[in-house]
């Protein structure tokens, strides 16, 4: 073997290790990046202010309480037939609603009372469709404080 | 001479370039990773911009939680500290961040929106901090898994007002978690929440109480919205609603050897769902509700627990959609004088004003409710068992009608000092030996961590895997035998 093909061995040889370093610290900047990257991103989402949610919390809030207003008044009829399917439809739909926004809203405290509304709607749905009053009553002043706390967080 | 490079030597060269380079970009990310072991918070010449170094420690617990990362501990100097501590980055299984006092520092977190907020990190301790007056919930934990919240204080939470109230511990999507050895008190929400598919955690061993809204009696020693989680040899009592709680999401969960007792009191609060007592002050409201409570739910186990002087129902099952196998198991229970005397506010005490009974089976929750091997007592004439819509004033005549409880017991289980919370049992205690310790969750310890014993002075009576587990979530530890195993 000559010194000169000798000579281009090292010099490709060199060439290789500098170019596997540079994609290496390149690959570490990337991971570390990435990690810091990730990090910021779900820092921000989980400090993200609620003014954008402010809009469907509204309108979850009045739909809730002229559900759970009705319902109320119709207590007494929550055990018949097509009376009572109506009831827990009206229920279906705000409680669907609640849980799908404490899924989609960035907001650690919009989530949390949505969360908590949606947990309390729940309970209400059966509440009004068992004959006991007393849990009722409880669950539903429950429901009231709920939207109470939601109409606070966004300024209502 | 060299070798010649020919196209295997060169493919092993480029081969051992390419392990060399990777092995460097692993190194490279892996030394954030292997920081120092410990960083430092609080204490004299401390610079939030410096390395949190014993020599120059952080100033807050936020900073150190901004960059502590996998394997790393935390300790914080005594001092209190108005932080509201996001962690920034998840530990590993094998390497979580580890959030805790000094040796002998007494560290308080008081007056942020939150002490802890772990949202979207996992593999996070946090052991050993007094976290007080928040203005949202002490610790609040979001989408995280492998966290292990141990031996802290949630006091004080938001307050008793419409829109301004918190929880002690708001455990939302948590999976896979250890919440253990909590103070939980006097918080404007319930103590520990459950929520939102949270699963798979143990809650064991804390002790909930005095959490109350002040406007409406809906606050509960521990509320569990999710399935799958164990309960166990907690401590709830003085709750303004019941002890332990499961409501609808709350399925399949076990809930076994805790203690829930006392949860009742009086209030001159106007409670927007008022319970008054019909003599007395009667502008006042009872507070309190069951010692534990399952509204809806299905599959679940309550095992073991002591349950004792509940407003309502001491231990209740109710709401289950009709037709439903409830999927429940009572057994072990000690449940005794629920619903039998409240506060008149007057000095007095009145009939209690909502559902009676030690234990309760509504009648849309029979199906496929399991009740056997509970031991049940009143120390007033009044109602000691209901089913369905039918109340009984003692356990013969349940077990005659119902075919339920066929080894349960009617009798004073002789506790040592009820009036002192002390719940464990004397010598003859008609709990003693007597457990089915096959009973679904029934634990081999009790709920002080004590191993079952086989008191020699008692016949066992018990069935299972072991014939001397006692009733109700302490066992027995005979004076000769203490400690000991049989």
């Amino acid at each position: 073997m000559s010194a000169s093909t000798t000579s281009t061995h090292r010099w490709q040889l060199l060439l290789g290790v500098a170019l596997t370093m540079v994609v290496a610290l390149g690959s570490a900047f990337v991971l570390t990046g990435a990690a810091r990257g990730g990090a910021s991103a779900v820092q921000s989402a989980a400090s993200q202010p609620l003014g954008g949610d402010c809009p469907d919390i509204g309108s979850l809030v009045a739909a809730a309480s002229t559900t759970t207003a009705s319902t109320t008044a119709s207590t007494t009829a929550t055990t018949h037939g097509a009376s009572a399917a109506a009831l827990r439809a009206g229920l279906d739909t705000v409680l669907s609603r609640a849980r799908g926004l404490a899924r989609t809203t960035a907001s650690d405290d919009a989530r949390e009372s949505v969360q908590n509304l949606a947990d309390d709607l729940a309970a209400y749905r059966l509440s009004v469709t068992r004959p006991a009053t007393d849990r009722h009553a409880d669950i539903a002043a429950t429901v009231r404080a709920d939207l109470t706390a939601l109409r606070r967080l966004c300024g209502h | 001479m060299a070798p010649p490079h020919t196209p295997a030597r060169r493919a092993v060269l480029a081969l051992s370039t390419l392990v060399a380079g990777l092995g460097l970009a692993v190194s490279s990310v892996g030394a954030a990773a292997g920081a120092a072991a410990y960083l430092y918070v609080g204490g004299g010449g401390c610079s939030d911009t410096g390395a949190g170094t014993a020599a120059v420690p952080f100033c807050t617990i936020a900073k150190a939680a901004k960059v502590a990362v996998a394997g790393q501990t935390v300790l914080v100097s005594s001092g209190t500290y108005t932080d509201e501590v996001f962690p920034w980055h998840s530990g590993t299984a094998g390497s979580p961040i580890t959030f805790q006092p000094a040796a002998g520092a007494v560290v308080t977190i008081a007056g942020a929106k939150h002490g802890f907020t772990i949202s979207n990190q996992s593999w996070i301790t946090v052991s050993g901090f007094t976290v007080r007056d928040t203005t949202s919930n002490a610790f609040y934990v979001f989408n995280a898994t492998g966290v292990r919240l141990s031996n802290n204080t949630a006091r004080g939470s938001g307050s008793p007002v419409s829109g301004a109230t918190a929880y002690g511990m708001y455990l939302n999507s948590m999976t896979g978690s250890v919440v253990t050895g909590n103070l939980v008190t006097d918080n404007s929400a319930s103590g520990i929440y459950l929520t939102n598919g949270s699963t798979g955690n143990q809650i064991t061993g804390n002790e909930s109480s005095w959490n109350a809204y002040g406007y409406v009696r809906n606050a509960v020693g521990i509320d569990l919205r999710a399935p799958g989680n164990l309960v166990s040899g907690n401590r709830v009592h003085d709750n303004e609603d019941s002890g332990i709680q499961s409501y609808p999401g709350g399925d399949r969960n076990t809930i076994v050897d805790n203690v829930s007792y006392h949860n009742k009191g009086f209030t001159t609060a106007a409670l927007t769902n008022c319970s008054p007592p019909p003599t007395g002050n009667t502008a006042g409201c009872i507070t309190g509700d069951h010692g534990i409570d399952d509204f809806g739910v299905t599959g679940s186990s309550v095992v073991g627990n002591t349950v004792y002087d509940n407003v309502a129902a001491g231990i209740n099952l109710e709401g289950v959609a009709s037709g439903t196998p409830s999927g429940f198991t009572f057994a072990d229970n000690i449940s005794v004088d629920n619903a039998a005397s409240c506060p008149n506010g007057a000095g007095g005490t009145v009939k209690c004003p909502r559902t009676r009974g030690d234990i309760r089976v509504d009648a849309t929750s029979q199906l496929g409710t399991r009740l056997d091997y509970d031991l049940v007592n009143l120390s007033v004439s009044g109602t000691m068992m209901v089913w369905g819509s039918t109340s009984y004033t003692s356990l013969a005549a349940f077990q005659a009608a119902s075919g339920q409880e066929s080894h349960a017991r009617q009798a004073d289980p002789r506790w040592n000092g009820p009036a002192q919370a002390d719940f464990s049992l004397r010598a003859g205690s008609p709990a003693i030996d007597s457990a089915d310790s096959s009973a679904p969750g029934q634990p081999a310890l009790d709920a002080a961590g004590r191993p079952r014993v086989d008191d020699p002075s008692t016949t066992n009576s018990g069935v299972g895997v072991r014939s001397y587990d006692d009733r109700g979530a302490f066992e027995y530890q005979p004076p000769t035998t203490r400690g000991a195993t049989s």
